[in-house]
This record gives structure tokens, C-alpha cells and sequence, in this order.
């Protein structure tokens, strides 16, 4: 079994209180305190060849440019290559504004935040990459059906509200699209089979409390640690990576009484541990090497349209003396701020870093934003690896990737912003993408075909001197010196037997040319002469002798036998008699010749 | 010199005279020896170091070197190794001299040999012999699901 290690961390990425938060618009935005910590969690792969960090951080998103910067900073500090560093966001909408910055006046507060968290990311990555653990790797799966939900409801008229927006129950007809059902676990197991780390994926919106009493939280991430650490032990570092999630949330729009509060993310939370155990428990061993593959690509920026631009214009005018206060949902007052920020940008596309990951039959593959859970599962669909994680917000935030469809229909996800930027098909491209450039390269590395036909290869096979060493060795040791002369002299008289018939004839050519033909193929010098009644062969070592000595072997005592008794067995009944003039049993320099018996030299 | 183009049959002679000297279990436990001793350096190392690519390393250097006409197939995703042996280079050269008969189970030596070092490590190996005798044989060698 392939042997691998892990190294693990966790380093406290909490915001001071006074941060902007992120994933709700309020005038007052500032956190007045933490209920619980966010992290990023570290854990390290290495299967000797190949070393991947996978660092889940505890935030609403994480832009480009920092990841690059983070990349940089521990490919520099610990020698880790920064393309085999795998970074996401939870996407938590109780965590900083460290991207979008919806508020004037706090790129300070933010800037030192970010700084901050960059220096002890690294730091922990350093100290984490110096301690490493053999583990043995497992997959597992659960079925989820009962937690999350398409957020999409489609209405009797046809149109399409979100499910935190305002609706009739009755006025609804089903949701636009599905979930995405399979709670996907990598865990990694220490000697003592107590659990190292865990990474689970399942596609689910932190955004149970967004902002819920102005508090830092890892929204149900936090329950659901807290269940794993309770049941498998507090050395274990859980990460969780969000899948495709870009339409799926926690409301089930039959259920009026759900409630946002801190009660309903650790309902969830823990009831999604409750599935991470079906999953561990169910889950199989993973014996192979680390495959892994990282691309930059450019994504194409959705283009701000005349109307949009005219629509943001009128916005800001009407709504000028607007409080923008909104937490799930973004105000048109933002909206509008936001397209008139995006008309000032240059760039037609955003850059960032598609990566895969596989090993035995378990992949992951990265999204640079939140993405639909239909392109999720088309992904899934298209990957021959039996479980294969989806990890969307990794390493840029690149918005939403709704599907083209949804376009036409409206709704949040869909409506030009910092969080909705790329072009209405970037989801299709993504899927391209990630199956072209993601899926089809760790295919290749994970199955490899060799196909020879005999003639394509020279038959040279040098190891078989020392299969043959063995088989004397073992019949000298165990049966004495005479049994290795008696099996000699049996191989000798049936594989010899057409030569011995040529011999017999007197032909002596016949026996150059077969010596000639094997040290041609030994690809061995050595000096052939025939003379009239005599051949002549003489060698300053033995091909043998010398490969097996090369290779770390002992030759078989009366390895000279090979010549002494195998040559003499082979003039048995024929003209010529074998002479071993001399032979240096250390390297196997010696004289032979084949004499006519009549004649004397 | 026995030339190393000359040893399988050398081989197929050593495997006759041992089971004619010293019967069938005294072959089993040459085969056993050699096993530990032959391959100790090369497949049982990368088998540990490897895994299954480990099988892949190994076979794609031997069956090259002995010519050997073959597909091999690498299927990390299903957990497998698969050689499909076309025409052992073996078994083959063994069926083309007319002037020897070589060792009636010639093949045995294979499964002899390679089954327990992989399954030391836990891999599963499996041999299909029944075209062995036209030289021709797959041999499978996969992640026990069970583990």
C-alpha cells in the first residue's frame, strides 16, 4: 500500500470586534463581539513525491490576490510549490468583509485584518509542514436529503423568488433545480486508527445567521465540529470545504417556523455530523499516490449593459436618502453603488486557479466561486472517480455561476454585482474547463496504458544472471556440488543438443557463430578466434559474473561450472573437447578453447 | 556462460531437475526462495514504497527487457494492475524449441513467485492460465475490497 503522511493545523483567524462583517448589508455593519472562532484549517498531504496544502478558511470568500499572496508567502517560508496549495472559503456570511467592502471607511480596519491573518496562516503552515504523521486515507459518503434546499421557488405565474425573500406557500409550485444529495468525507487515520484530520464537502450556505446579533460565527460549521471533536477525539482538525452551493441554503419554504438563530446552526450542524458518521463509518481505504493538477485560467467579465448603467442612475437618484439594511439580499441602493464601481474597471476577464485532486477512486476539483449546484453535479456526472468533492469559493471569489437560464428568470444570484460578474454562460465554460483541463489530467495520471508488441523491444533482460545465481545457489546449498553439476550437465545436453549435433559433424563454425551471437547480444566484448582445428575464446570478465556482482550479489560458488561443466557436456560425443585454460572466479576472465581431440596444439 | 537470452531454459531445466531430484514441494520451495531473494530489492520495495504503481514500475521494466508482446493497464481509480500477457517471452521461447520439452507447469513459477509479495501487502492477485500453455495468460493484481 502506498504509503503517505499528513501534517495538520489550525490557526485562529477570528477579526477583531469593530470589523465590517460580510454576507448581509447594514449600515451598521461592525461585529460587536465573537460566538464562536473562525480558522483556517491546515492539513498537509504528502505521499513523498507529491505534497498538497489544503487550507478551508472560516470567511464569506477569499479574493485572488490574497490567495496568490498566501501561496507565495508559504511556497517561499516552507518550499511548499504554491500551485500545490489548495485554498477556499467556507463562505460563513458571519465573518469580515474582507472582499467586497461594502462600506466606505473601513479598508483600514480590513487591510490590518487581512495583514494580519496572512502572517499566522503562513506562520501555521510553517510550524504544521514540520510535523508529519504517517495516516492511512479513507472516502466515505453520506446521503444528505433533509438539510439543504434550491432556494430557487418558482411561482404559480411563473416567475422565480428566492426562499428569503416574501411568498405564499400556496403560490408555490417547486423549486428551479435540485440539490446536491452526497456528503462527501476524506479522512485521515494515525497509527493508532484514532482520526488525524477530516475534510468533509457537502453544498450548503452558511448563512443560517448572517450577522445574527452582530456576532463573528462559523454559522453551522461551528456545530458540526464541535460534534466531530466530541465524537472522534479533540486531536482531530475537520475541515469543511463548501460544494456547489451557489443555490442551495438551509430554508425549506414549507416550514414558516424556521428560525435564524444560533439553536438552528447547531441543529444543522450536528445533524450534518450525524451524516459525517454514516459517512466515516461507510467509508473505504484509499491506496494510491496523490495525483494532482493546477491550471490558471481566465474567466470573461459579464459586460455592464447601457441599461444597467442607466438602472444604477436612477437608483442612486431615487434612493439617495435610502438606509441600505438588508440581511439576506442586497439592496438596490448596492446594487447600483456596486455597477457603477464595476463600469470603472478595465479588466475583461478575472484570473484564477482551477485544481484536482485525486487519489485511488476519490477526486476533488475546485470552482472559483459559487457555483450552481447543477454545474456541481454535472461535474460529479463527468468524473470517473466514484467520490468526487466539488469545492467551490477556492483560491479567488469569483461570484456566482448561475446557469444561463436563470438569467432570464431573475433573482439574486443573477443580478449584476461584485458577487455576480462573470458572463452568463461562465458556468458552462467552468465545466469545460474543469473536465478539459481538471478531470482528463488526473484521468491521465491515475490510468496509465502500456501496450508492446515484441518486436518494439530488444531481448536483453540482465536481472536474468541473477534469477540464475539463485537457482544455482539454492541447488548447491541444498543439494551439494554434485547435484549443481548434474543440473548443469541436464540443461546442457537439452538446450545444447542442436549445436552438439552440429559438433558432431565437426562443424566449428557453427561454434564460433554461436558464441559470436550471444556476446553480441550480452553486448559483451570478447575475442573469438577460430583457428583450423581449434576455436578460441578469450574474455577479460564474464557478463554474468559481473552483473551479478553489480547488482549486489554473491555468484554461486563453482559459478565456473557454467563454462567448465556446461561446455564439456556440450562436446560429449563429438570431435572436439573443451579446455578452460584459466578463470578468475572473482570476475570471470578467462581462456576457452575447443579443440579437435585428434589434434594436439 | 549461460547467457541471460539462454536462461529460460536453464530455468525450465532447474524447475525439472529439482522436482525430478527432490519432488514437486522441494520446486515449490525454490520458487518461495526465490521469491524472497529475487524480487526482495525490486517488486516487493516498490510494492511497499508504491502500491500498485509500484507493479506498474517494476513489470514495465522486465516485460520491456524480455520483449515481451503485452498490454499493461495501470487502473489506480478501480484500484487494479492488469497484464495482459499476449505472448510471454517465456513461455514463448519454450514453445518454439523443438529439441526441449519444458517443465510441464512452467508457469506455476509466476504465481509462485509474485502472489505473495503483493499480497503482503494487502493486494489481491489473480491469474488467468487457462491460454498458458499458447503463452499467453492476464494476471490482475487489486486493492482487496474488503480492506
Amino acid at each position: 500500500m502506498k504509503k503517505l503522511s499528513a501534517a495538520k493545523g489550525r490557526v485562529i483567524i477570528t477579526p477583531p470586534t469593530g470589523t465590517p462583517m460580510a454576507g448581509n448589508i447594514r449600515l451598521d455593519n461592525k461585529s460587536r463581539g465573537v460566538h464562536d472562532d473562525l480558522y483556517c484549517n491546515i492539513l498537509i498531504l504528502n505521499d513523498d513525491s507529491t505534497k498538497i496544502c489544503l487550507l478551508g478558511f472560516d470567511l464569506v470568500g477569499i479574493e485572488y490576490t490574497t490567495c496568490e499572496d498566501i501561496k507565495k508567502r508559504i511556497e517561499k517560508d516552507s518550499g511548499i510549490p504554491s500551485a500545490n496549495i489548495v485554498m477556499w472559503a467556507t463562505h460563513t456570511h458571519s465573518g469580515p468583509d474582507i472582499g467586497m467592502r461594502m462600506y466606505e471607511g473601513t479598508d483600514n480596519i480590513v487591510n490590518a485584518y487581512l495583514d494580519d491573518m496572512t502572517v499566522r496562516v503562513v506562520e501555521g503552515v510553517i510550524k504544521a509542514d514540520k510535523e508529519y504523521e504517517e495516516v492511512i486515507l479513507k472516502t466515505g459518503k453520506a446521503i444528505v436529503a433533509d438539510l439543504s434546499f434550491n432556494r430557487r421557488l418558482i411561482k404559480k405565474d411563473g416567475s422565480v423568488v428566492m426562499n428569503f425573500e416574501e411568498f405564499e406557500i400556496e403560490d408555490i409550485t417547486g423549486t428551479t433545480g435540485p440539490i446536491d444529495k452526497e456528503l462527501i468525507t476524506l479522512s485521515a487515520w494515525d497509527k493508532n486508527n484514532k482520526l488525524f484530520a477530516l475534510l468533509v464537502n457537502f453544498s450548503l450556505h452558511p448563512a443560517i445567521l448572517v450577522g445574527y446579533k452582530w456576532l463573528i460565527s462559523r454559522d453551522y460549521i461551528h456545530y458540526l465540529d464541535e460534534y466531530i471533536l466530541d465524537n472522534y477525539g479533540d486531536q482531530a482538525i475537520t475541515l469543511f470545504a463548501n460544494g456547489a452551493e451557489g443555490n442551495v441554503n438551509h430554508l425549506n419554504y414549507q416550514d414558516p417556523d424556521q428560525l435564524r438563530s444560533f439553536e438552528e446552526t447547531e441543529r444543522i450542524g450536528k445533524r450534518l455530523g450525524a451524516y459525517v458518521r454514516i459517512a466515516i463509518n461507510s467509508s473505504s481505504v484509499l491506496d494510491g499516490k496523490i495525483r494532482f493538477v493546477s491550471e490558471k485560467v481566465a474567466l470573461p467579465l459579464r459586460k455592464i449593459t447601457e441599461e444597467e448603467k442607466q438602472w444604477a442612475d436612477m437608483v442612486l437618484e431615487r434612493d439617495k436618502d435610502l438606509v441600505e439594511d438588508m440581511l439576506d439580499g442586497i439592496p438596490d441602493k448596492t446594487y447600483a453603488k456596486m455597477i457603477k464601481g464595476m463600469l470603472v474597471r478595465t479588466d475583461k476577464e478575472c484570473e484564477t486557479v482551477l485544481q484536482g485532486m485525486a487519489i485511488h477512486n476519490f477526486a476533488f476539483v475546485t470552482f472559483p466561486g459559487e457555483v450552481y449546484v447543477e454545474f456541481g453535479l454535472k461535474v460529479k456526472e463527468l468524473s470517473p472517480y466514484k467520490n468526487t468533492m466539488i469545492i467551490g469559493l477556492a483560491n479567488s471569489q469569483a461570484g456566482y455561476i448561475p446557469k444561463g437560464e436563470a438569467f432570464s428568470q431573475g433573482g439574486y444570484e443573477v443580478r449584476t454585482a461584485w458577487s455576480s460578474q462573470l458572463v452568463h454562460n461562465a458556468g458552462d465554460i467552468l465545466v469545460n474547463l474543469v473536465k478539459n483541463k481538471v478531470l482528463d489530467n488526473l484521468l491521465h495520471q491515475s490510468v496509465k496504458v502500456m501496450e508492446r508488441k515484441a518486436s518494439e523491444n530488444k531481448y536483453l533482460h540482465r536481472d536474468f544472471h541473477v534469477a540464475l545465481n539463485l537457482l544455482m545457489t539454492y541447488v548447491y546449498d541444498n543439494f551439494g556440488k554434485d547435484s549443481l553439476i548434474n543440473y548443469l550437465r541436464q540443461y546442457s545436453r537439452a538446450y545444447y543438443k542442436p549445436l552438439n549435433e552440429k559438433l558432431n559433424t565437426g562443424d566449428k563454425e557453427a561454434l564460433a557463430a554461436y558464441f559470436k551471437d550471444i556476446y553480441e547480444k550480452e553486448e559483451w566484448p570478447v575475442s573469438i578466434i577460430v583457428h583450423d582445428n581449434s576455436v578460441e575464446i578469450t574474455q577479460d570478465g564474464c557478463p554474468a559474473i559481473s552483473y551479478i556482482l553489480k547488482d549486489g550479489g554473491k555468484p554461486c560458488p563453482f559459478y565456473r561450472e557454467t563454462y567448465n561443466t556446461v561446455y564439456n557436456t556440450l562436446c560429449e560425443n563429438t570431435p572436439f573437447k573443451y579446455v578452460l585454460e584459466y578463470f578468475n572466479d572473482e570476475t570471470g576472465a578467462c581462456k576457452q578453447l575447443f579443440i579437435r581431440k585428434e589434434e594436439k596444439q | 556462460m549461460i547467457s541471460c537470452t539462454e536462461f529460460i531454459p536453464a530455468y525450465s531445466e532447474g524447475f525439472k531437475f529439482i522436482e525430478q531430484t527432490h519432488g514437486r514441494n522441494e520446486l515449490e520451495k525454490f520458487w518461495s526462495f526465490l521469491s524472497d531473494l529475487y524480487l526482495n530489492d525490486s517488486l516487493r520495495k516498490l510494492v511497499a514504497e508504491e502500491g500498485l504503481e509500484g507493479c506498474y514500475t517494476y513489470w514495465s521494466h522486465s516485460l520491456n527487457e524480455e520483449a515481451a508482446d503485452f498490454t499493461m493497464i495501470l487502473d489506480e481509480i478501480k484500484g487494479e494492475f492488469i497484464i495482459d500477457m499476449h505472448k510471454c517471452p517465456s513461455k514463448g521461447m519454450l514453445n518454439e524449441f523443438k529439441h526441449l520439452e519444458p517443465y510441464h507447469s512452467y508457469c506455476d513459477h509466476c504465481p509462485a513467485l509474485y502472489k505473495p509479495v503483493v499480497e503482503r501487502y494487502g493486494y489481491k492477485y489473480y491469474e488467468d492460465s487457462s491460454n498458458c500453455k499458447k503463452a499467453s495468460c492476464c494476471t490482475t493484481i487489486s486493492i482487496k475490497t474488503d480492506k
